[in-house]
């Protein structure tokens, strides 16, 4: 008769298609969060302490005020980053002789931790608004260069040799083959390197500035405002989902196609 | 049409390796409206010549001409479908069409009429709007087809175009192609490695050796135009295609 194929239960299956489903398993963190945190006391507190402070915060100007600054750099620097690693990436995918000269020293920069550019954008920049933006630049550079480059050495090249049989100059190759091939991986990268772009930015606030929310953070940190940081923590997972948010809706307006190719979800 | 003399191709890795002689100086002589096919074994060189055509390969010796000019590189005369489709996966159907037209600068309106002309001559209309994922191979191929057409070439350069679909769906699309030389008279260079197909579709054959390739034999099929409904009751084609597999055992130049 043979092994029946395992099938998924009605409930199963409702887990499986995700969506709302997987909000499930917050909802019981939560729960447990609350109850656990009751029960036990201590210095963590209960969840809907967390919530009240933080909706607390927002309604009084200095999150408020954190939250712009931070959102601001975070922004410009994103930009900026994107459009040098870019450039960058596009060169060491077109020219051998960048890649030939320069790869060795991008894969070295690339793998030190990027958090000790930290205290050398400090000694360029100086205590200012330029520090903070050129730290999320320099975070956000290296991976949307390097996923570029591979998006583009990952161009199927059948395609650009059909586009030179039809004639196509080189130039004519890149932007209608190349780049539109290239384009689904990109962003894929650029939603990665924004989620970077984040950490980069709380880092940057942490060690130097003392505005932001990092400065928030630094501040609640030396006073052991456990709630007040808990808080924080949600305000930047707010923020780092909302950066994604306009990553992917960016994507989706100046490549309307992608949603057939299916971007694939960024790895963190 | 198409005049190849001679042709040498040889191949080099690099100058620490011998080099590889791919084309032992081929000749090949395509008149206009005929069908031409190069047959020969997988690897013998025969895709490296029609590369060499369409001006996409170098060559380091003969002369190789189009329409009485040497061919420099690619050119609005000629026109490739290739084994593996290569429509690009992001463009609709008729934007995959129009795209060797857009190339060139065509306005909105060429391009839409060239489009509106050929996806009724494929069998695809209704398909415009769809993209590539959405079609079987046979229909992916038919745009192939339509997109090299579009931008009105004198010759058609074929390379092993129905090598990846079943054979069903070949001998749908290789009708289909017999029924376009009827109607549109181009001059077609076809490179394959099926017998059967270099048969049914050539007035000519040109037979290569293994590499380094050579022209082993010119066959004339001498199957009528436009081919017999049913082909395979044709004593001349059993015929033809017994002689053709009989030379192929004996890879020897005359």
């Amino acid at each position: 008769m043979g092994t029946p194929e395992a099938a998924l239960g009605p409930l199963e299956a409702s887990f499986a298609r995700g969506g709302r489903a997987s909000l499930l398993p917050l909802a019981a963190g939560v729960l447990a969060w609350e109850l656990g945190a009751r029960l036990a006391g201590g210095m963590v507190p209960p969840a809907s302490a967390v919530v009240l402070r933080l909706v607390t915060m927002l309604a009084g100007g200095p999150l408020r005020q954190a939250l712009l600054i931070s959102i601001g750099s975070l922004a410009v620097g994103v930009v900026i980053g994107w459009l040098l690693g870019t450039v960058v990436g596009v060169l060491f995918a077109r020219s051998p002789v960048v890649d030939g000269l320069f790869s060795v020293y991008f894969d070295a920069l690339m793998s030190v931790p990027t958090a000790i550019y930290v205290p050398v954008l400090f000694s360029v920049f100086g205590v200012s608004r330029g520090s903070q933006i050129a730290i999320v630049a320099s975070f956000t550079f290296f991976l949307v260069a390097a996923t570029t480059t591979s998006a583009l050495r990952g161009v199927p090249p059948g395609l650009v040799d059909m586009a030179r049989a039809f004639g196509a100059s080189r130039r004519q190759q890149f932007f209608a083959v190349e780049l539109p091939a290239a384009a689904p991986r990109m962003l894929t990268g650029l939603r990665a390197a924004t989620m970077r772009a984040v950490k980069g930015m709380l880092i940057g606030e942490m060690i130097i500035a003392i505005r932001g929310i990092g400065g928030m953070l630094k501040t609640f940190g030396v006073r052991l405002d456990v709630a007040g940081i808990l808080a924080l923590v949600l305000a930047i997972v707010g923020v780092a989902l909302l950066a994604d948010a306009v990553v992917v809706a960016l994507g989706r307006a100046v490549l309307p196609r992608l949603s057939r190719a299916g971007a694939a979800p960024p790895a963190p | 049409m198409i005049d190849v003399r001679q042709c040498r191709k040889v191949y080099r890795a690099d100058t620490t390796r011998e080099p590889l002689v791919v084309l032992d100086g081929v000749d090949l002589h395509v008149s206009e409206g005929e069908v031409v096919a190069v047959l020969g074994p997988s690897g013998c060189g025969k895709t490296t010549l029609l590369r060499i055509v369409a001006g996409l390969a170098s060559w380091e010796g003969g002369e190789v001409r189009v329409g009485g000019a040497p061919v420099t590189g690619p050119g609005r005369d000629r026109a490739m479908v290739f084994q593996d489709f290569a429509l690009l996966p992001w463009a609709t159907v008729s934007e995959n069409i129009a795209f060797g037209l857009s190339l060139r600068g065509a306005s909105a309106a060429e391009r839409h009429d060239a489009v509106h002309r050929l996806v009724g001559m494929i069998g695809l209309r209704g398909f415009e709007d769809r993209y590539p994922s959405q079609l079987s191979g046979g229909m992916q191929q038919r745009v192939g087809l339509a997109r090299a057409l579009a931008v009105e070439p004198r010759v058609l350069l074929l390379d092993e175009p129905f090598g990846s679909l079943d054979s069903i769906t070949r001998r749908g699309l290789q009708d289909d192609l017999l029924a376009l030389h009827q109607e549109t008279g181009k001059t077609v260079l076809l490179v394959t490695h099926s017998v059967d197909e270099a048969a049914r579709l050539a007035d000519r054959i040109v037979l290569l050796s293994p590499r380094p390739a050579r022209v082993l034999d010119v066959i004339d099929t001498g199957l009528p135009r436009p081919r017999p409904a049913h082909l395979e009751r044709d004593a001349r084609f059993a015929a033809l295609k017994d002689d053709l597999w009989e030379r192929l055992k004996q890879p020897s130049a005359r």
